[in-house]
């Protein structure tokens, strides 16, 4: 095994004052609009616009939303693929908002990044061992035997046999070629993970397969992972603590008991009225939201999600609802929290 | 036919044995004509000499008046130019010049051409800009014509011949290859590699630039063609290969004044130029049907196949 430094996992640290492995301030991302002539800026896309979130050591916190709803891009932020417009990230401790570049590299080893799309995420022309083995390489770690052995060790771990390392990605299967891209993320031991939407592009009979490892791997080699997903039942599944984000800005965050129990905003109840019943004629009313997702180019003044929201009344046009504590671990951005319910 | 249908081993990994691009392009119809012309020329190229050798009139700068525009003959197979030199022995000691020329203009113009559209495609920016303003300039001017003005600057000569053609069509190689770049630059795996911390140069070299090359690998064929034509041209107009050298292109230019007298003299070569261009082109033709699917049609199958697939069909 590596001696990469890794302080004791600590399991389910939901308790107040322990310090959070990931810390995520005030962060917008926007995206500028050019057009015209002279290519000058004519908007800006806010994908996401103002996100407070505390990652614990250990935890996993899923991330829910819409399509479009900015829940990639907080998690690419996250991990300074893309730089934040403004407000700060903390990594254990270390603010990384304005790494250096060498510093970040060297940052990069304990944050990796599962991809959604099994097969444009792998270099076509590159065998799975050089894959999984090009980030030993980029930092420098083991000789070539070593990083071998590595690569088989991780391959192993992930389900895939170590014998076909010398095959290409075309070769594999998605499900096979997903656990490709976790033993890609796997092999420098990071000890924090973003997972964006790791299943949905998979057949609903191999999500479950992928799921359950990404479980176990997270036992095993004690990660912390920010879940990213617009399926609120894969999220119950794995997820700890559930936050949901509409147009650029979280506006739930609870444990995953609570979400499904008792949502209190109420965007979260139509989500999660959305989800099909397994058991028949015990359906519960569903709230089908009008429209589509406001632009986030100009998003609505006030509440973002008035223009859909049932409960909406005139207050939530003029003044935007701050993320506040309504139950104990339970933060919501409504002025009506808890007023629409989910009949049963 | 019999396929040998060897039992699949219960591997966890199925693998489909990828066929040689070869064998793929002898299978296709237009490659594989191209590839036996292609293997015609390089066989004159190799054998040819050693066929042709022995009689005193096998050197191409032979010269023996007395026998000046001969019809052809026992002795000389395709007759006699103006200078009694044997006319089939100068179209093959030629064959050598004329691909030389070909191949090493392309290769040229890969070189300098893959490298600054790979910059242009990856870094874009102030690097694009300027590689890209750089291109507009070479390619307005036609080119044919910046070719010969090139050779015109140069002085002609086999060597100079290949760097007039090559700078003439490598702003195409670059065009290719930035806008290759520029599509692979966003797909998610550069993004993997750098979100595991490898270098831009690293992820442009061994992630972005293998990817891109696909096209380059089919307009070169094409190019080739494009390049034996240009320098044939350049060689007709007398800025080619210097006079004595039997160049095809520079044959057809020293017997243009005898056209109606003795068209052979200008049919040879000809016919032997666009035998070269037309090889070249068939096999560019196929390689783009084989390594790119997309354009592949139901239509290209071969009919043995089709047949085939209609049987299991019923």
């Amino acid at each position: 095994m590596t001696a990469v430094d890794q302080s004791a996992p600590q399991p389910r640290a939901a308790e107040e004052g322990a310090a959070p492995l990931v810390s995520v301030r005030g962060v917008h991302t926007h995206f500028p609009v050019r057009g015209g002539v002279l290519r000058r800026t004519v908007g800006q896309v806010r994908a996401v616009d103002g996100v407070d979130l505390d990652i614990m050591r250990g935890e996993t916190l899923g991330l829910v939303g819409e399509s479009g709803c900015g829940k990639s891009t907080l998690g690419r932020t996250i991990l300074r693929l893309i730089p934040p417009t403004s407000g700060q990230i903390t990594f254990d401790g270390t603010d990384i908002t304005g790494l250096r570049p060498e510093r970040m590299k060297a940052m990069r080893r304990h944050m990796q990044l599962i991809f959604q799309d099994p097969v444009g995420s792998l270099n076509p022309r590159m065998t799975v061992r050089n894959i999984i083995g090009e980030a030993l390489l980029a930092h420098g770690l083991h000789s070539r035997q070593e990083r071998h052995d590595q690569v088989r060790d991780i391959m192993r771990s992930v389900g895939l046999d170590p014998d076909a390392g010398g095959r290409y990605p075309h070769e594999f299967s998605g499900g096979q070629r997903q656990r490709i891209g976790i033993a890609r993320a796997l092999v420098l031991r990071p000890g924090f993970i973003v997972a964006d939407e790791p299943v949905s592009a998979l057949d609903v009979s191999i999500q479950s397969q992928v799921l359950n490892l990404l479980v176990d791997l997270k036992r095993r080699f004690a990660l912390t992972y920010l879940f990213v997903a617009h399926d609120l039942a894969v999220v119950d599944y794995v997820s700890d603590r559930v936050a949901v984000m509409y147009l650029g800005k979280v506006v739930e965050i609870a444990d995953s008991v609570s979400i499904r129990e008792r949502p209190l905003h109420p965007y979260t109840v139509a989500l999660l009225s959305a989800i099909p019943q397994p058991r028949p004629g015990g359906a519960r009313q569903r709230i089908v939201l009008a429209g589509d997702v406001p632009s986030p180019l100009a998003p609505p003044s006030g509440c973002r999600f008035r223009t859909r929201c049932p409960i909406a009344r005139p207050v939530c046009a003029e003044l935007e609802p701050p993320l506040e504590s309504k139950a104990p671990g339970q933060s919501v951005a409504c002025h009506f929290s808890g007023e629409l319910e989910v009949a049963a | 036919m019999t396929e040998s249908t060897a039992p699949l081993a219960p591997l966890p990994v199925a693998a489909p044995r990828r066929d040689h691009l070869l064998r793929r392009l002898l299978r296709h119809r237009s490659s594989r004509l191209g590839l036996i012309l292609l293997a015609g020329y390089v066989a004159v190229i190799v054998v040819g000499p050693l066929l042709v050798a022995g009689s005193p009139t096998s050197d191409p700068h032979y010269q023996n008046l007395g026998e000046s525009l001969q019809g052809p003959s026992a002795s000389h197979w395709l007759g006699t130019d103006q200078l009694g030199r044997d006319e089939l022995v100068r179209l093959v000691i030629g064959a050598r010049y004329t691909i030389l020329i070909g191949i090493g203009a392309v290769v040229a113009g890969v070189l300098i051409g893959v490298p600054l559209g790979a910059l242009s495609g990856f870094y874009r920016g102030w690097v694009d800009l300027l590689i890209q303003r750089f291109i507009d300039i070479v390619l307005a001017f036609p080119h044919f014509l910046l070719a010969l003005a090139l050779v015109a600057v140069l002085g002609p000569g086999l060597r100079n011949l290949i760097i007039a053609v090559a700078l003439a069509s490598f702003p195409r190689f670059v065009r290719l290859v930035r806008a290759s770049v520029l599509s692979v630059r966003e797909q998610p795996f550069t993004e993997a590699a750098r979100a595991l911390g490898v270098s831009e140069r690293r992820v442009l070299w061994r992630h972005v630039l293998p990817n891109s090359l696909t096209p380059v690998i089919v307009q070169a064929p094409l190019e080739l063609g494009s390049a034996i034509l240009t320098a044939s041209g350049l060689g007709f107009l007398g800025l080619g290969v210097r006079q004595p050298t039997p160049e095809w292109g520079t044959m057809l230019g020293e017997s243009r004044d005898l056209i109606f007298s003795n068209p052979r003299l200008l049919t040879y070569p000809g016919l032997c130029i666009l035998g070269a261009i037309l090889a070249f082109n068939l096999l560019g033709d196929g390689m783009r049907d084989v390594l790119d699917p997309r354009l592949r049609s139901r239509k290209r199958l071969p009919r043995r196949l089709r047949r085939l697939s209609g049987k299991a069909g019923r």
